[in-house]
């Protein structure tokens, strides 16, 4: 248990030494959340590192998830919850972000490519550089690279095409 | 699409991705050769490539703005109170202006919620135990605990004395107050954590923002004891993370060390030398909580008359 808190620690570390200074409380506040419901899995122990992220950055999905379902669900209308790009401005296309359609687009990825998949879950959701998600699946730093690049291109593909049915 | 020619799509996609792109066209002749499903599947994913830039999905979840809140609960009952208004929300969850909705009496209370995704369980099994000791305290300069319970979806939530004032800082401030009259109301604030402390209570998260001052000027400690009912880690021998800024926190708290009443006399120290210098003890200079968890643990402040010298 002590070595889920110091990565996730870690994790929350990176996140509040980022280059802006305004955010503190969401994230610090997901990751906490992150490890309570990973203490709450009860899971005997890590096998590795590797293992831990893995789990880590599936539960953050989930909590994110989660919240945006629960957002969808209690307005009328089906309004769709949206998280704002912080670059919101120099790109308006962009401007907002579906995660519960991103959660559906990357399960069909998954179908098609288990591993490009997991770069997505790894390095969005759970935050991770390039080198560690690499390190994480077992795989080189540019395979990483190349899965990310071609994966993007697909789920952005994916949720344009579910925003416009 | 099936993975084997997802597998087809996506190599010649990487490929004319990698390419300028004025020989694309070229390397698709070449490998897609006749196959137009194909060419266009591939054509289809490099103009999302292009169009998706260099902003779609590269800052990581946790970082982006607007992390979707929990659905509003005002005009909802909790208990026999239903919820007014939201007065103040932060990691642990959100707090209420309520009333009671059985017209026993019109009193106002406030009614901290604590967000969903915590140990419920944990939470509640404190509260049980301390709400004998909390609810116990009675004291003019202390904000009353009054109940508490689960809502019908399962999250545990605190009903407590309703203070509406402003937290000690600003009210200094604001009012301009001489070094005496600050002096004063704080003295107010170290009875109440004195009676506390003789009655076992450890505050543990002493901070302007849980002092408020009334429009009659009287100093009350608000959630006192209420951060060891909501801490998943108490009991456990690990550091915190907890969603807080550690600016009042004691080298104990910020080490993960076990916390004692001398715990809430450092943090008095720290609001006390605000209320004085309307200064922190730590350099302006200091931006992440590990460098100031660092600088509480290891960096002997500068005396409060120096702080004020300094421009």
């Amino acid at each position: 248990m002590p070595l889920v808190y110091t990565e996730l620690r870690r994790i929350a570390n990176r996140y509040l030494q980022g280059e802006r200074s305004d955010h503190t409380l969401q994230s610090t506040a997901l990751v906490h959340e992150a490890y309570v419901r990973m203490t709450e899995q009860n899971l005997p122990q890590w096998h590795n590192r590797a293992h831990f992220f893995a789990v880590a950055a599936q539960i953050m999905r989930q909590i994110l998830v989660d919240y945006a379902r629960s957002h969808r669900a209690s307005k009328r209308g089906g309004d769709v919850y949206k998280l704002a790009l912080e670059d919101a401005e120099e790109q308006p296309q962009l401007r907002d972000l579906d995660i519960v359609a991103l959660d559906d687009a990357l399960k069909g990825l998954a179908e098609m490519d288990e591993q490009q998949s997991r770069v997505v879950e790894l390095k969005f959701f759970g935050g991770l550089s390039i080198e560690d998600t690499a390190e994480v699946l077992g795989i080189s730093a540019s395979t990483v690279k190349r899965d990310w690049i071609t994966a993007r291109a697909w789920l952005y593909r994916e949720l344009n095409r579910s925003a416009i049915v | 699409m099936r993975s084997e020619r997802w597998q087809q799509v996506r190599d010649i996609l990487d490929g004319a991705i990698a390419l300028p792109r004025t020989e694309r066209a070229a390397y698709l002749d070449k490998h897609c050769t006749d196959d137009l499903d194909l060419r266009r599947e591939v054509e289809s994913l490099i103009q999302s490539h292009d169009e998706a830039g260099s902003v779609f999905l590269n800052t990581p979840a946790a970082d982006l703005e607007g992390l979707p809140a929990m659905p509003t609960r005002i005009g909802r009952r909790i208990g026999v109170y239903q919820i007014v208004c939201e007065i103040g929300h932060g990691g642990m969850g959100e707090v209420y202006r309520a009333v009671r909705a059985d017209g026993q009496y019109e009193k106002e209370v406030a009614i901290k919620l604590v967000r969903g995704g915590f140990d419920t369980a944990a939470v509640l099994e404190r509260f049980r135990h301390e709400r004998q000791i909390l609810a116990s305290l009675d004291h003019p300069n202390i904000a009353r605990l009054y109940d508490g319970g689960t809502t019908e979806d399962g999250l545990p939530y605190l009903v407590m004395e309703l203070i509406e004032g402003e937290p000690i800082d600003e009210y200094c401030e604001e009012h301009d107050l001489s070094i005496n009259e600050r002096l004063k109301l704080f003295t107010q604030v170290c009875a109440a954590v004195q009676y506390a402390h003789q009655r076992l209570v450890i505050h543990r998260d002493i901070k302007p923002s849980n002092i408020l001052v009334t429009a009659d000027g009287v100093p009350k400690l608000l959630d006192f004891g209420i951060a060891k009912i909501l801490d998943s880690t108490a009991g456990v021998e690990t550091t915190l993370v907890r969603p807080m800024t550690p600016e009042y926190a004691s080298p104990e708290q910020v080490r993960g060390e076990p916390i004692t009443t001398a715990t809430d006399v450092y943090s008095l120290g720290v609001v006390l030398y605000r209320l004085l210098t309307g200064k922190s003890p730590y350099p302006e200079t200091t931006r992440t909580p590990l460098e100031l968890a660092r600088m509480i643990c290891e960096v002997e402040p500068a005396r409060p008359s120096s702080a004020l010298a300094r421009p």
